[in-house]
């Protein structure tokens, strides 16, 4: 039974890369290898930024030089910093219409189907190629509502005073060491502002991707939710396959304000020499709901861990992660759920499938401070794993300083079981169908928040993975 | 029955340097080198070295259970005593110099297997702290129906103590052992450091208690590993009620086929008392089980800091590991922590964790308060039923009892 699975599964992961094209590098400016202080003072000129953004990033930069790597988790001692190029500029300017946009750049979107999923399900799209937004348009009357989803530049740009207020509210340059180069470095992501009381019932959608070797990207995204407003921001990464390691570490902010409620929903699908180490986190204030959906296929390393902290009275934070790690991957993700007030409650789901030798983790923290009376946590993590090589691990911390809690947490690790695919085959079912069944409703709970198209994608992605390599 | 003599060893020390002391066990726990040693020593002012009489033993325990054998360490002096039955049967029960003078084929045999047990930092640091080791022997397929009970007894003014403790049962070989850690009633400043080894071999089944019940001006750092072979079979009781600080580390390490284990703790610090516990269930053959099972509650001012860790080896296959971690927050200055941990290998296992940490449920109070019982009588229920649950798993009934008798007290 074990060695036909092994035959039938051995694609997940490790079969050619979908996305794995790659075209010709069409960019105006880049910036030259390695990370100094003129690099940043470099790419802050190009964007034409005010002072205050040189200087934080400056800090940043002076920030991320003085703090060593981080001491736990997977070995990131491969992660070559000195010889990547920090900020790449595909195209001169931002784009409005899809006809302006380059050929070139517009075939890789095709590839990817952006233009037929807009035409038929979405808001709005952000498209970043490389470290721009090359491409931004939104629905006339979210406009018309106020709405602003653009570009982080133009954010920056066009709304100075409303950036400048939140920017760096959440993520601080000092948080971690990967933060604090984003700080330095960033370039590329979305400004997103929803006014009192406004629901977008459209997911609005970026697309990122990286073309060139060797580059790094640092997407930073705000998000700004305002008093009783609602919104669903997803996002999906796709690379193209090179022999040399590239690197993506973004920083998303998000502000939930009272009553609102936002949704963030991640497909990450880059190719497996991409090291992404993303720090997200978002801020609730009273009675808002946030949600991260976020699911990992793709990369060599994974770190991430969507966070909330819970700012006030009745905040309420979920957490929906998949992770699925195929041969030489590792998914290190999980939460982090900080409760600060109140009746504050929060929820993680995690699901994990390792598979061919891939190591996925569940790494999370449910912190209660002193003041969050009747807080309330759940943590339950499930971990699928189909190979005698893969690895899985599960590491949770609770800590608690407040009498008046409840805090649970379960975690189980579990091939599939014998009796499941007995059943499904007697059915007549093949092993292999049954097998990706039997995945493919392990993740399901998952796949079911997922806007449709995101969730036809993700479906077809586990499928191509599981049957794709078989024979 | 006889009484023994023996040298007293007790350590002194400066108190200032109790803390560091603590701290520096702590950082060597990853690897020793002869130069932390020496630091560590610095700490410690002398080893006090001095013949003292054994004291005369009766087999019974502090509540008069007869015991097949009990060994006495009262600050230092020592006194051990054997039932007939179990000496006439070859079971040993004294100091390790003492073995290597009396029986000096079973002392090869202990320092060969102990020589290649794999030790950490901090291990090998304890075990050269150590100036004596106790052990218990059990010869091949002897069952000592009765229980062995290590009396600890420490609570003399600015002293400490460096104990090793072996316990050794050979294949088939079935007993029960106590090691009960105490004070008498005054509170001075003491430290213990404590290194427990524990073989259980083949085909052999051993209860193994613990209880720490320390006064509450202990600093208390212990470092267990209970390794358990082929079909072996290892119930053990933890219970740490006593000491300021106490910080220990228990290890257990299936080694062999089939082997079993359930691990049962239990845990309640109140005043300003820190524990931190930490524990590993290492699945290192095919088709081992293992269940630990650990509930505390936490009250006034303190901290209750507890790890855990299973662990399922690449060959491990047809592994059952489960983990429960259980916390009751009785007072709003409580500080629990709780990481249960999974790193699995292979794919043929089952392996589950949960933990909870809740403040006593205000449904079954005023549940009980509505049958006319007062609130704080009610709560007394509560927390009673809540530690109920792992001492009823206890099966060696008398330490149950025991058990259940010091929590209830410190419930008062």
């Amino acid at each position: 039974m074990e060695k036909s699975q092994d035959i039938q599964l051995k694609g997940i992961g490790d079969s050619d890369y979908q996305y794995g094209f790659q075209d010709p590098d069409v960019s105006v400016f880049k910036t030259r290898e390695g990370l100094d202080e003129d690099v940043v003072r470099q790419i802050s000129a190009m964007k034409g930024e005010p002072e205050w953004m040189l200087d934080y990033r400056l800090k940043g930069l002076k920030h991320f030089q003085q703090r060593p790597m981080p001491s736990w988790g997977p070995d990131l001692s491969d992660l070559d910093l000195d010889h990547l190029i920090y900020y790449v500029r595909p195209s001169e300017k931002s784009e409005k219409s899809w006809d302006e946009v380059p050929d070139t750049i517009k075939n890789t979107f095709d590839k990817l189907g952006i233009p037929e999923a807009e035409q038929k399900f979405l808001a709005g799209v952000g498209a970043q190629y490389e470290s721009e937004m090359v491409y931004h348009s939104i629905q006339e009357h979210l406009e018309k509502m106020g709405v602003i989803f653009l570009s982080i530049e133009d954010g920056l740009r066009q709304y100075p005073d409303l950036f400048r207020k939140y920017f760096g509210t959440v993520v601080p340059f000092t948080d971690n060491k990967f933060a604090a180069l984003n700080s330095a470095v960033w370039s590329g992501g979305s400004f997103v502002y929803i006014p009192k009381g406004v629901h977008v019932d459209l997911p609005l959608q970026a697309y990122f991707r990286l073309n060139i070797a060797n580059i790094g990207q640092f997407e930073r995204s705000l998000i700004i939710a305002d008093e009783g407003s609602q919104v669903h921001y997803v996002e999906g990464c796709t690379a193209p396959q090179y022999t040399t390691n590239s690197f993506h570490s973004g920083v998303i902010e998000i502000i939930v304000g009272k009553n609102a409620r936002v949704r963030y929903s991640t497909i990450q699908n880059w190719s497996t020499n991409v090291y992404n180490l993303v720090t997200q986190r978002a801020k609730v204030f009273e009675n808002g709901t946030m949600e991260w959906v976020d699911s990992n296929l793709g990369s060599k390393i994974t770190m991430k861990y969507p966070s909330c902290y819970l700012m006030e009275e009745g905040a309420h934070g979920e957490i929906l992660s998949m992770a699925f790690a195929g041969k030489g991957q590792i998914q290190d993700a999980g939460s982090k759920m900080v409760h600060f007030a109140p009746n504050t409650s929060s929820k993680v789901t995690s699901k994990s499938i390792s598979k061919n030798g891939g190591r996925s983790s569940y790494r999370g923290l449910v912190k209660i401070m002193p003041k969050a009376v009747n807080a309330k946590a759940n943590v339950v993590c499930d971990a699928l794993i189909l190979h005698g090589q893969s690895q899985s691990d599960t590491y949770p911390t609770m800590e608690i300083d407040q009498q008046k809690v409840s805090v649970g947490h379960e975690a189980s690790v579990s091939k599939i079981g014998e009796e499941q695919l007995f059943y499904l085959m007697s059915r007549g079912l093949s092993e292999e169908d049954a097998t990706t069944m039997v995945v493919s409703g392990f993740i399901e709970p998952l796949v079911k928040e997922l806007p449709m198209e995101y969730a036809v994608e993700m479906n077809r992605l586990i499928q191509i993975q599981m049957t794709g390599a078989v024979g | 029955m006889r009484g023994n003599m023996d040298q007293n060893s007790l350590i002194s020390f400066k108190d200032s340097n109790r803390e560091k002391l603590f701290n520096a066990l702590d950082s060597c726990s990853q690897n020793y080198s002869d130069d932390r040693f020496e630091s560590i020593i610095e700490f410690l002012e002398q080893y006090d070295t001095h013949a003292v009489q054994g004291a005369a033993l009766e087999l019974k325990d502090e509540n008069e259970m007869t015991l097949a054998g009990r060994f006495l360490w009262n600050d230092g002096i020592k006194g051990n005593v054997l039932n007939e039955t179990a000496e006439a049967r070859g079971i040993i029960f004294n100091t390790l110099d003492q073995i290597k003078r009396e029986s000096p084929d079973i002392y090869e045999k202990l320092s060969d297997w102990q020589s290649i047990h794999q030790k950490d930092g901090s291990g090998r640091m304890l075990s050269a702290l150590s100036k004596e080791t106790i052990v218990l022997y059990i010869p091949k397929y002897v069952s000592a129906s009765k229980e062995f009970l290590l009396d600890l007894i420490l609570s003399k003014e600015g002293k400490g103590a460096a104990v090793q403790i072996w316990v050794f049962l050979e294949k088939g070989a079935q007993a029960v052992f106590t090691l009960n850690l105490r004070s008498r009633d005054s509170e001075a400043d003491n430290f213990f450091t404590g290194l427990l080894n524990v073989f259980v071999g083949e085909g052999a089944h051993l209860i193994l208690n613990e209880v720490q019940d320390f006064h509450q001006k202990m600093f208390s750092y212990t470092r267990k590993s209970v390794v358990v072979a082929k079909d072996g079979d290892l119930q053990w009781n933890i219970c740490e009620l006593g000491s300021e600080k106490s910080k220990s580390y228990s290890d257990l390490i299936l080694s062999g086929k089939g082997s079993n284990a359930v691990v049962n703790g239990l845990y309640f610090p109140n005043r300003n008392q820190s524990f931190s516990i930490f524990t590993r269930q290492a699945h290192m053959e095919s088709n081992t089980t293992s269940n630990l099972y650990f509930k505390g509650a936490v009250s006034d001012d303190a901290r209750a800091n507890w790890e855990g860790m299973i662990y399922v080896d690449p060959i491990a296959e047809k592994s059952d590991g489960y983990q429960k971690n259980e916390n009751l927050m009785l007072s709003p200055n409580a500080h629990a922590a709780s990481k249960p941990g999974l790193e699995i290998l292979t794919d043929d296992v089952r392996c589950s964790h949960g933990t909870t940490i809740t403040e006593i449920d205000p449904n079954q109070i005023f549940y009980l308060m509505s049958r006319g019982i007062p609130e704080t009588d009610a709560k007394r229920l509560v927390i009673q039923g809540f530690f109920d649950t792992v001492l009823h798993k206890i099966s060696y009934e008398p330490i149950r009892t025991k058990l259940q008798e010091k929590i209830y007290r410190k419930m008062d």
